[in-house]
């Protein structure tokens, strides 16, 4: 569960960061907490209320950017900080019995079959987007407006990628929970962007380091007797200083 | 060709793959010259495995150049080709541009700055929010000949 993590986050984060768009999963890792506290008071599949919330999350940060153009990274930040905020308060609200704590920082060893069923099918999603669309994936990279003007479905790629990476950070509540995914979404594409020729090597580079800092934060964990989820998000910090300039 | 600014130079691409999406951006291109021929014809041979981020401001003008050449469509739009470029390759560019034309290529070049590149084209347009002038190079002097502040240095 922890590898399969390791490398889907890692594959995500790469379209998110070459497309500077990490800033808007960040704010949807956050923004499935509500459909999630939601869907578990109602007793029907969690990662069904993540996904709706997260979206919704998503489509009300875009719409205050319009508002605020200029201003993105603050209207986004504080609809991040909303969200988060009514998740914790729809707790007692619902009456909701939620560990909390796993939610937001990870609980690997609650991991079941569902979880596992969960992740595979947010793997498959992936790798679907980036066989069939790769080439328009580094199109809207490299040339957003280029992309646009030559009549590339820049939309419908861009809503995809939003729908896939709600599925990737439902699915790494488990291992990592919503405030740490995003190091992981990070860290391991960042110390390989730079030198990096295509996506695809991008992709390969950081599945690979992602694969290495879960497997290795586990062990380390059981070793330690520490939380795992924790520990993996001191390792993406550290290995950003590991990294030669 | 879109202006430099328009593109992300530190997206994980090399010259080669680059100079490949113009054929993207349009489907219905013929079957023309290879990335290697235009690179060659651009002046960037031997640096299709470099990464966008380590070319200089005219090697980037070039490769976006070669990226528009690789369609082989009729008409090309070029929006500010010469902006932040040296003046040997603004010359180069100039030069390919001409030889693309006289293979029977049309090409729309806008420009806030002409300099002396005026007389390479065949009809000049010059607006100041509206149209001031249009003709010959020849004639667009004439037109506007005491206009400095809209044509710089091309009618010295």
């Amino acid at each position: 569960m922890a590898l399969m993590v390791g490398s889907i986050c890692p594959a995500a984060g790469s379209l998110l960061i070459t497309q500077r768009r990490i800033l808007l999963a960040n704010l949807m890792a956050h923004s499935v907490l509500p459909g999630l506290v939601v869907a578990i008071a109602l007793e029907v599949d969690p990662s069904i209320g993540g996904l709706i919330s997260g979206l919704i999350g998503a489509l009300v940060a875009e719409r205050l950017n319009q508002r605020f153009r200029g201003r993105e990274e603050g209207s986004m930040n504080t609809v991040l900080a909303g969200f988060t905020a009514l998740g914790v308060l729809m707790v007692p609200l619902l009456k909701a019995r939620i560990d909390l704590e796993s939610i937001l920082f990870g609980d690997i060893l609650t991991a079941g079959g569902i979880d596992l069923v969960r992740t595979g099918l947010a793997a498959l999603a992936l790798v679907m987007l980036f066989t069939t669309r790769y080439q328009d994936l580094v199109f809207i990279g490299v040339d957003p407006e280029g992309a646009l003007a030559a009549r590339r479905p820049v939309s419908q790629i861009r809503f995809t990628a939003i729908v896939i990476t709600a599925l990737v950070v439902i699915s790494a509540i488990t291992a990592v929970g919503i405030v740490l995914v995003i190091g992981l979404l990070c860290a391991p594409v960042l110390v390989h962007v730079e030198r990096s020729t295509s996506l695809r090597n991008l992709i390969l580079k950081s599945c690979g380091t992602g694969l290495l800092l879960c497997g290795g934060g586990m062990m380390l964990a059981v070793l330690l007797d520490l939380p795992p989820g924790p520990l993996i998000g001191v390792l993406c910090m550290v290995l950003l200083f590991l990294r030669r300039p | 060709m879109p202006q430099k600014a328009a593109i992300d130079w530190s997206f994980p691409i090399t010259v080669q793959q680059m100079v490949k999406l113009g054929k993207t951006s349009n489907k219905r291109s013929k079957e023309g010259r290879s990335v290697e021929q235009l690179l060659k014809l651009v002046g960037m041979a031997g640096m299709e495995s470099r990464r966008l981020n380590q070319l200089s401001g005219g090697q980037q003008q070039r490769v976006l150049l070669a990226r528009a050449l690789i369609q082989e469509s009729d008409i090309l739009l070029l929006d500010e080709p010469y902006s932040a470029i040296d003046p040997p390759t603004r010359a180069h560019l100039l030069d390919v541009m001409r030889q693309q034309a006289e293979v029977g290529q049309t090409l729309l070049v806008s420009s806030h700055d002409w300099g002396k590149a005026l007389d390479s084209y065949d009809r000049v347009l010059v607006i100041d929010r509206h149209l001031v002038a249009n003709g010959t190079p020849a004639q667009v002097r004439n037109t506007i000949r005491d206009m400095d502040s809209v044509m710089g240095d091309c009618c010295g």
